[in-house]
């Protein structure tokens, strides 16, 4: 479970104080599709961050699994987001110089999967999200936004992490692939039990999620359950 | 796939660019290592010019007043003299001269005589006869010349230089009716070791045999300076010989000893002959010196702003891995595989240049900063960059210029430079890429990706 308390993420812009995330609280449960919409600036993408470990709030705490991910120190946190965590970002981040096998590759190296191993796994992952064959050894920019974009959740999903944290992963690409890339998400929590948190602009991504949060000037001012 | 294979291929990943840093950093690399090089070339060669440098410092009496004689030095000065600071060590010398009898036995073959010349000195009459060859000389058919003798601690001739012992021993200080005789004299008389001769009616063994070191003969006969001074009736030394622990101290030995022994001494030393020999060669030194850290640190500035520019293009990528898991250690091992490689790159086509250019570069530095020829040329046979000036050479020798002594500096390209290369190469990549390290550090990866 993800469990959010009272979470406030300050910053310091043009001499003055800016809320970001202006204690935000909320709670996903695991195996949970959950989406967060709301305008630019709204501050999701800031609260993305923070459940990512990639920055630290100024007030509240994050737990993952009982794990009280603000408290950990800079280096336990690079040990969280490498174990626990899977990114997918709107402009893939993908390296263009390493093939998208290589691309998937990167996350067990860093945990330190033996070299002899990663080439398979990461040849299942990508063939898992539907990518096999010749496409396995191209450079990102030989594959489409699309292809891209299932390499960055093949990448996101190499360590078998229990949440994936997507940064409008819909948001570069047309509606047919958008629509591919949310069921490939929304499998993920169905067959591997995995928690998503997805940040949107788009009310036809949030409706497929399970719970979707809508956020305005860094509050979530409303909660929706599937089916409520 | 490796750290070290990625940034292998990150380094070239704009091939053009990655090309023309290699170039440019190439050049200045080969230029690293032409200075390095050239400086080595140039200290082992001053090094054995400093080894070659006559350091004597030679004291005699100064000629007196008509009617008066010179005093002869003490074996007092003699302490005194090995006592200042800077003196290796320092040889009473008892100059005198042999001859044959006027008339008599010995007077073999009755031909004109050179007499002994100079108003002092031991003198003494001998069975052998002289080994100059006159005809060599120039002089008349039949004429005999003197043979010099000296007394010194018999590790010098009469002159204060080394004698260079080709048969038997040197001469001890028991040795009181022993002496080292040249081979030109041991040869003209048939003498070998263990054979003996007169002098000063004495007779004498020969316990060792001489290089003659020159036409006219350096050593003559040698025995102990107590010897000489007894049997040749002296009361004091010729002059004292002195050696200067280095030539960088032989003016101030030479102006001590002049303080020491006062006007009534002469003192003498070669020094123009060392500054100038040794002062070019360590300008030289010192701009190669200076060359080699100038271009290592233009070679570090390269590296720097290339892998600087380089962090800052990719500082979204350095987000993203950090995001994904990477470790700051792990992404600045990564950018300094990429330094090692553009540098290690650059080196292999900077050996190259330093092929080509050291040799010229030292040849360009020795002959602009070494003694130029008063006639404005080359001395016939000398190498390329080498210049003449004529000055007399120590104790009295053959003219001697200070850049024959210097000759030719050659520097060569060998496994000490690859080794000095590729350390070289570690250097600059270090050094350019700890602020990209520092960079990387500070990479915030939610800063980076708040801004997509």
């Amino acid at each position: 479970m993800l469990q959010v308390k009272d979470v406030v993420k300050r910053f310091r812009s043009g001499g003055e104080d800016v809320n970001a995330v202006d204690g935000v609280t909320f709670e996903v449960p695991a195996a949970t599709f959950a989406s967060i919409v709301g305008s630019s600036g709204s501050g999701k993408s800031t609260l993305l961050s923070l459940m990512g470990a990639l920055d630290a709030p100024t007030s509240g705490s994050i737990h993952l699994a009982g794990t009280e991910i603000t408290a950990l120190r800079p280096r336990e946190q690079v040990a969280y987001r490498r174990a626990r965590i899977g990114f997918v970002f709107q402009q893939y981040n993908l390296v263009p110089n390493l093939t998208a096998v290589e691309n998937v590759m990167l996350p067990l190296e860093f945990a330190g999967v033996k070299a002899g191993e990663r080439r398979g796994r990461a040849t299942e992952l990508l063939k898992m999200v539907g990518l096999s064959g010749q496409k396995l050894d191209r450079l990102p920019g030989k594959l489409s936004g699309g292809e891209q974009q299932r390499v960055s959740i093949a990448r996101s999903l190499a360590n078998e992490p229990e949440l994936i944290l997507a940064d409008e992963p819909t948001g570069n690409l047309d509606s047919r692939n958008g629509k591919r890339i949310v069921t490939l998400l929304r499998d993920l929590v169905v067959a591997r039990g995995t928690t998503v948190v997805v940040v949107t602009h788009d009310r036809g991504v949030a409706a497929k999620a399970d719970m979707t949060f809508s956020m305005r000037d860094g509050k979530i001012v409303h909660t929706r359950m599937k089916g409520s | 796939m490796s750290v070290a294979v990625r940034g292998i291929r990150n380094t070239f990943r704009n091939k053009i660019r990655g090309g023309a840093v290699v170039l440019v950093l190439a050049i200045v690399i080969g230029l690293t290592l032409s200075m390095l090089v050239a400086n080595e070339a140039v200290a082992a060669r001053l090094e054995s010019v400093r080894s070659k440098l006559d350091t004597t410092v030679t004291a005699a009496p100064a000629f007196a007043p008509k009617g008066e004689d010179t005093q002869p030095l003490t074996a007092d000065q003699l302490t005194a003299i090995r006592g200042l600071d800077h003196v290796a060590s320092a040889t009473g010398i008892v100059q005198g001269m042999l001859e044959a009898p006027s008339d008599g036995e010995d007077d073999k073959s009755g031909g004109p005589r050179v007499s002994i010349a100079g108003p002092s000195g031991a003198k003494g009459t001998t069975n052998l006869e002289s080994g100059v060859d006159a005809a060599a000389m120039g002089a008349p058919a039949g004429v005999k010349f003197p043979i010099m003798v000296g007394g010194t601690d018999g590790t010098v001739n009469a002159r204060g230089q080394a004698l260079d012992i080709t048969d038997g021993r040197a001469l001890q200080a028991s040795d009181t009716r022993g002496a080292v005789i040249s081979d030109q004299l041991a040869k003209k008389n048939g003498l070998s070791v263990g054979g003996t001769f007169t002098a000063f009616d004495q007779t004498f063994t020969v316990v060792g045999i001489a290089a003659s070191g020159g036409t006219f003969d350096d050593v003559g006969v040698v025995m102990t300076a107590e010897t000489l001074m007894d049997l040749g009736d002296q009361s004091g030394y010729t002059s004292i010989v002195a050696k200067a622990d280095d030539v960088a101290n032989l003016e101030a030995v030479k102006t001590k000893i002049g303080e020491l022994l006062g006007g009534a001494v002469e003192v003498h030393a070669e020094t123009e002959t060392a500054l100038q020999a040794t002062q070019g060669l360590e300008t030289v030194e010192r701009i190669t010196r200076l060359g080699f850290l100038i271009c290592l640190f233009c070679a570090a500035v390269i590296v720097f702003f290339t892998l600087a520019l380089t962090v800052r293009e990719r500082r979204k990528e350095v987000g993203v891995l950090k995001a994904i898991g990477a470790t700051t250690r792990g992404i600045v091992g990564q950018f300094g595989v990429e330094a090692v490689t553009l540098v290690l790159a650059a080196t292999i086509l900077g050996l190259g240049v330093a092929a080509l250019t050291s040799n010229v570069i030292a040849d360009v530095l020795v002959s602009t900063n070494t003694p130029a020829n008063e006639a404005g040329g080359k001395m016939p046979g000398m190498p390329a960059g080498a210049k003449a000036v004529r000055i007399a050479g120590p104790g009295g020798g053959e003219p001697e210029s200070a850049a024959d002594l210097i000759g030719e500096v050659t520097a060569g390209l060998g496994w000490d430079t690859l080794g000095l290369g590729a350390a070289t190469a570690l250097v600059i990549a270090v050094l350019g890429a700890a602020a990209p390290a520092w960079l990387i550090a500070r990479v915030r990866p939610a800063e980076v990706l708040r801004g997509e």
